[in-house]
């Protein structure tokens, strides 16, 4: 595959850049019933998700419907080990959330972007308490970065999001000077390196 | 005293190789550098496709300048090139020479790999990945592993025979050194100190190669990125050629590295008190240096199987 994450390699730098971020939905009063997510890929990795599939952009520069479709079909085939983008979590405990469902692939400037759904696999009340989303791949091969306001839909109520980016202490150099050591090709699999160098999305409600 | 600051100053460079100490600010301009090359090699890429004049010259300024930036990165290749230049005699030319020949043969590897692997075997992109990642990285890391046990061989080698120089003949030792072998860091009294220095020299050609064979052997993700989709957009020269100059900014980088850990090497060399301890103090930073790239490869082979 090499398309997706988690058929990534598991020991890498990061040579996939993604923007984009995620938008909530609410079902019913406060309570989070859906993850929309949104990958904006760098223009290289786009050039090689469509060589590496075979496909590539017309003559306009542009994505003929069909090879948009095959691609389509391709965010519709996860890897097994799929560890996701968007990792929610409340009281510092993740929150399952369904496979990703209802992919929508299309070209912005240049880049792929792939918007999908993950459910809930419980929608959860929010209501006077709040949750935090981490926008990252935990082998740090494809570094995430949330770039889109995140926007709340359905029954949100008082909820409102922020977007906390990444940025680096400097009295605490102990992160950049982790990513430091690791060779440029290597990052352990061990431990979940993306996650230090996470944006993050606060969600407070009431 | 002068050789216990002469050894913690060897120490110290050795330390700071290995650890990577002030790289911390450097990385975040690191990422942000490659991201924006990346971007250049694809528009490039698109400008060569699409006949625009000056899209050769586009795409080669764009792969040379990723292959710096991504090599500033604390590459395992450029900690092996720095811990030979401070752990052995070698050179600085040649050492440069062998730092240039490793990023260029890792480049000419990976045109070999993907375009081989294409036309001969109808491999896919994904078990191209797959090749470079699950199999040739644990590889390399093996290969620069044995590197660097060579260098704690020698060093503990070197230290037992000084020892054993000075036992039996300590009387006139020091004198000869200081009469005739004043700027020879290992003094040649007899066949021992010459075969020591021997050793001590990556003099041959079948060690270049190894140190060239363990670089190399491990192809770069972003020239077999740049590869898959020259082929597939059928601008097969042009990738190749990107991907040599990639090799090039890549060896400018580790040449540098290779370039200073000599000078540090010699002038922790050049502050040891003539007293015969240089040799001692360069040993005993072999044994550390070898030690140190052990550690790190098989540290990346651990996490890699």
């Amino acid at each position: 595959m090499g398309l997706l994450l988690g058929a990534s390699p598991a020991l890498a730098h990061p040579h996939v850049f993604i923007d984009g971020g995620v938008d909530f939905q609410f079902s019913e009063d406060e309570t989070l019933s859906a993850l929309k997510v949104t990958w904006l890929y760098d223009e290289f990795e786009t050039l090689y998700l469509l060589a590496s599939n075979n496909l590539s952009l017309n003559a306009e520069g542009g994505l003929d419907e069909a090879d948009r479709l095959t691609l389509e079909q391709k965010f519709s085939d996860w890897p097994e080990d799929f560890d996701g983008s968007a990792h929610l979590m409340r009281d510092g405990k993740p929150v399952p959330l369904e496979w990703p469902s209802d992919p929508k692939v299309q070209l912005v400037d240049g880049r792929i972007q792939a918007v999908f759904t993950r459910a809930l696999e419980t929608p959860l009340p929010l209501s006077g308490g709040n949750a935090e989303l981490a926008f990252y791949e935990s082998t740090y091969f494809f570094a995430f970065k949330v770039t889109n306001t995140p926007q709340l839909r359905g029954s949100s109520g008082t909820c409102v999001a922020d977007v906390i980016p990444f940025t680096p202490d400097p009295n605490d150099a102990s992160v950049l000077t982790k990513l430091a050591m690791l060779s440029r090709e290597e990052t352990p699999d061990d431990e979940n390196v993306g996650l230090l160098f996470a944006d993050r999305i606060a969600l407070k409600c009431g | 005293m002068r050789v216990i600051v002469t050894a913690i100053l060897a120490l110290a460079v050795v330390a700071a190789a290995a650890i990577g100490i002030d790289w911390s600010s450097v990385t975040q301009w690191v990422l942000d550098q490659q991201r924006a090359f990346q971007t250049q090699m694809a528009g490039a890429v698109r400008a060569l496709k699409a006949g625009e004049p000056g899209a050769y010259l586009a795409l080669f300024a764009a792969t040379g300048a990723y292959g710096f930036v991504h090599a500033v990165g604390p590459g395992h290749g450029k900690y092996l090139m720095g811990g030979v230049g401070l752990g052995t005699s070698v050179t600085a030319s040649r050492l440069v020479g062998i730092a240039s020949v490793s990023s260029i043969a890792q480049a000419v590897w990976a045109i070999v790999l993907v375009y081989g692997g294409f036309s001969l075997i109808a491999i896919t992109a994904g078990q191209m990945t797959f090749l470079a990642e699950d199999i040739l990285a644990p590889a390399s890391y093996i290969a620069i592993a044995c590197v660097g046990l060579i260098l704690v061989w020698r060093g503990v080698r070197r230290i037992s025979q000084a020892r054993n120089q000075t036992q039996h003949s300590h009387p006139h030792h020091d004198h000869n050194h200081h009469a005739h072998h004043h700027d020879d860091e290992a003094c040649g009294c007899g066949g021992h100190h010459v075969s020591a220095q021997d050793i001590a020299k990556l003099s041959s050609r079948r060690e270049a190669l190894a140190l060239i064979g363990s670089v190399a052997i491990r192809p770069c993700t972003g020239a077999i990125f740049l590869l898959v989709i020259a082929w597939q957009m059928d601008i097969l020269l042009a990738g190749a050629l990107a991907v040599i100059v990639m090799g090039l900014g890549t060896a400018a980088l580790t040449s540098l590295v290779a370039l200073s850990s000599v000078t540090a090497r010699r002038l922790a060399l050049v502050t040891a008190s003539p007293t015969g301890m240089q040799s001692t103090v360069f040993s005993a930073s072999q044994v550390c240096v070898g030690l140190a790239i052990i550690w790190l490869s098989l540290g990346l082979l651990w996490v890699a199987i």
